[in-house]
């Protein structure tokens, strides 16, 4: 579903991605993990169209990401670390906008449809400036599932959310990828998040891929180790995530 | 429609609604309506004045068993909008000045550009939407400014417009159109290529203040003609063509004097507005398409630097990709 191939992103001197390659199996829930700075947001942010890269490619269900972005926007989700929606625009309105610039010609039934999804329609017409963090982070991930994506980009779902808020988030990244079969790709610092949803695991430090395998695969490889910290920490390096 | 299409509408509508939510904005708006409407009413009336008192000219007449009558004076009733000049000289451009600087700025303060170009939306797509939203607000404007005059005149000036009037006071008021949106393609384009957005508009309002204040004023202050009240050839007794034999005396003086007016959109605006609107001598007996050719040149002026600004703003965005997000 989503496979790279030497994926490069250099700034002058400094490579942020250093020929990363991934294949990730469609149906998957990828955590994508590293250190701050460690390329996991560049590499996000090629795959997801904003960036183009300096060399190497990355196709997404066999469409190349820089050559046919337009196709490759209209088949993925994103949702982006600290979400900001317009804030004087009702839940309504935004999502009224971000589904028609998704390619929803009338996006009110699928908006309808994804807030009983995400138990949130009593917020319909609250202003976002008006809701808490978890309530916009809902919001976000509403527009980012608008249109059924088949692969869905977040960059950090869960930071700065209260246990709740990332119980919800949770269950709706797991709802999605059952119901929809839709693949996530997900940019996180949290451990424990990715062992409770993800399905695979990749590693990425000063921009070069370490590692990428299903999550099963990686702790039978190191049954040795008492969690999955500790795996990442012998892989990454460092002591501190 | 296609999806870019869709997505341009899409971007369009949500310009509209921002700009209506605008406090700025509709205090400006507010501002210009205001000015239009005082100065059409008066401008109005003036022209109903002047009619009433023709009338009454000839009643008087009438009465005291005159059979020949003067012939009715030119009441130029486009004369009513001629305030609009100066109004949208200054406020019109403001306008524009306010929606290009807060268009792509609104987008990056609310964090919310990185959702917009990870939908299918290509950049050029995002600002071409933008544009036409704002492009399309600045006409409605205009319009609504030409259905004002055009309903004023004859209501309270008493005087009806004829037809080439009419489309004379709707050339002129696409011009207006085409002077805001120079200012307007000119702040968004600041605002695209300055690192910051107070700076955008610091410069922006600099340059606006040369090019629709300054220039013009060193333009007016060199002519020799305005050096006297009523214009010094005139009070010299002398006549069109001795005017032009001691100006060609002064060659480079008046080429100078000239360049400084070309530069400013606000004269070209002037030029093309005053002669459709009569308020310039010397073109009465033109019709609104002859005059159209006429000031083709101050026409382009405005045209083609709007051109070459959608497109150079179009074509930064695009390639400025991790600028903005």
């Amino acid at each position: 579903m989503l496979v790279t191939h030497k994926l490069t992103k250099k700034y002058q001197n400094f490579t942020a991605v250093d020929g990363v390659d991934l294949n990730i199996r469609e149906g998957a829930i990828f955590g994508f993990l590293g250190h701050n700075g460690a390329g996991k947001t560049t590499t996000l942010s090629m795959l997801t169209t904003l960036l183009k890269p300096t060399s190497g490619s990355a196709e997404i269900d066999g469409i190349d990401v820089v050559k046919e972005f337009l196709k490759v926007r209209g088949m993925i989700g994103y949702l982006p670390e600290n979400v900001r929606l317009y804030g004087d625009l009702t839940v309504w309105e935004n999502l009224v906008f971000f589904g028609k610039l998704s390619g929803l010609r009338h996006p009110g039934d699928s908006i309808k449809e994804i807030l009983k999804t995400l138990t949130f329609t009593e917020w319909t017409n609250a202003k976002v400036k008006t809701l808490s963090k978890g309530m916009r982070q809902r919001v976000g991930i509403a527009q980012a599932i608008l249109h059924h994506p088949k692969v869905l980009f977040l960059d950090e779902p869960t930071s700065g959310l209260d246990p709740q808020g990332t119980l919800d988030i949770r269950n709706i990244l797991l709802k999605v990828n059952a119901d929809w079969g839709t693949t996530v790709f997900m940019n996180t610092h949290l451990l424990s998040e990715v062992t409770k949803i993800c399905t695979d695991v990749g590693i990425i430090s000063h921009g070069k891929l370490l590692i990428a395998e299903p999550l099963n695969q990686l702790e039978q490889r190191y049954s040795d180790c008492k969690s999955l910290e500790e795996i990442y920490f012998q892989i990454a390096g460092g002591n501190e995530v | 429609m296609n999806a870019t299409a869709f997505s341009v509408k899409t971007l369009a509508g949500k310009e509209i609604r921002d700009a209506s939510r605008s406090r700025l904005f509709m205090i400006i708006l507010v501002m210009l309506v205001a000015l239009v409407i005082v100065s059409v009413v008066l401008g109005a009336f003036q022209v109903r004045v002047n009619v009433d008192s023709y009338n009454q000219s000839v009643a008087l007449l009438q009465s005291i068993g005159k059979k020949n009558f003067p012939a009715a004076p030119s009441m130029n009733p486009l004369s009513a909008s001629k305030s609009f000049t100066n109004y949208i000289g200054m406020l019109g451009a403001l306008l524009g000045i306010v929606l290009g600087n807060a268009t792509i700025r609104r987008e990056r303060e609310a964090g919310t550009m990185r959702l917009i170009l990870t939908r299918q939306t290509s950049r050029s797509a995002l600002v071409n939407g933008k544009t036409l939203g704002n492009l399309t607000l600045l006409l409605a404007i205009s319009v609504l400014f030409y259905i004002f005059s055009a309903v004023a005149v004859p209501t309270i000036g008493h005087w009806s417009l004829t037809p080439d009037e009419n489309l004379r006071l709707g050339f002129f008021c696409l011009i207006g159109f085409l002077y805001m949106t120079f200012f307007y393609l000119l702040s968004m384009m600041l605002a695209i290529v300055c690192e910051s957005y107070e700076k955008a508009l610091l410069l922006m309002v600099t340059i606006w203040l040369i090019l629709a204040f300054i220039l013009p004023q060193i333009g007016d202050t060199m002519d020799m003609d305005n050096q006297i009240s009523g214009g010094f050839f005139a009070a010299m007794g002398m006549t069109r063509d001795q005017e032009k034999q001691v100006l060609s005396q002064f060659g480079f003086y008046e080429w100078l004097r000239n360049a400084f007016e070309e530069l400013s959109p606000l004269k070209h605006f002037e030029r093309a507005g005053f002669a459709l609107l009569n308020v310039k001598p010397g073109f009465e007996s033109n019709t609104a398409w002859e005059l159209m050719g006429i000031k083709w040149w101050d026409i382009a002026c405005l045209v083609v630097p709007n051109a070459i600004l959608w497109f150079s703003a179009t074509m930064i965005f695009k390639r400025r990709e991790d600028r903005y997000l």
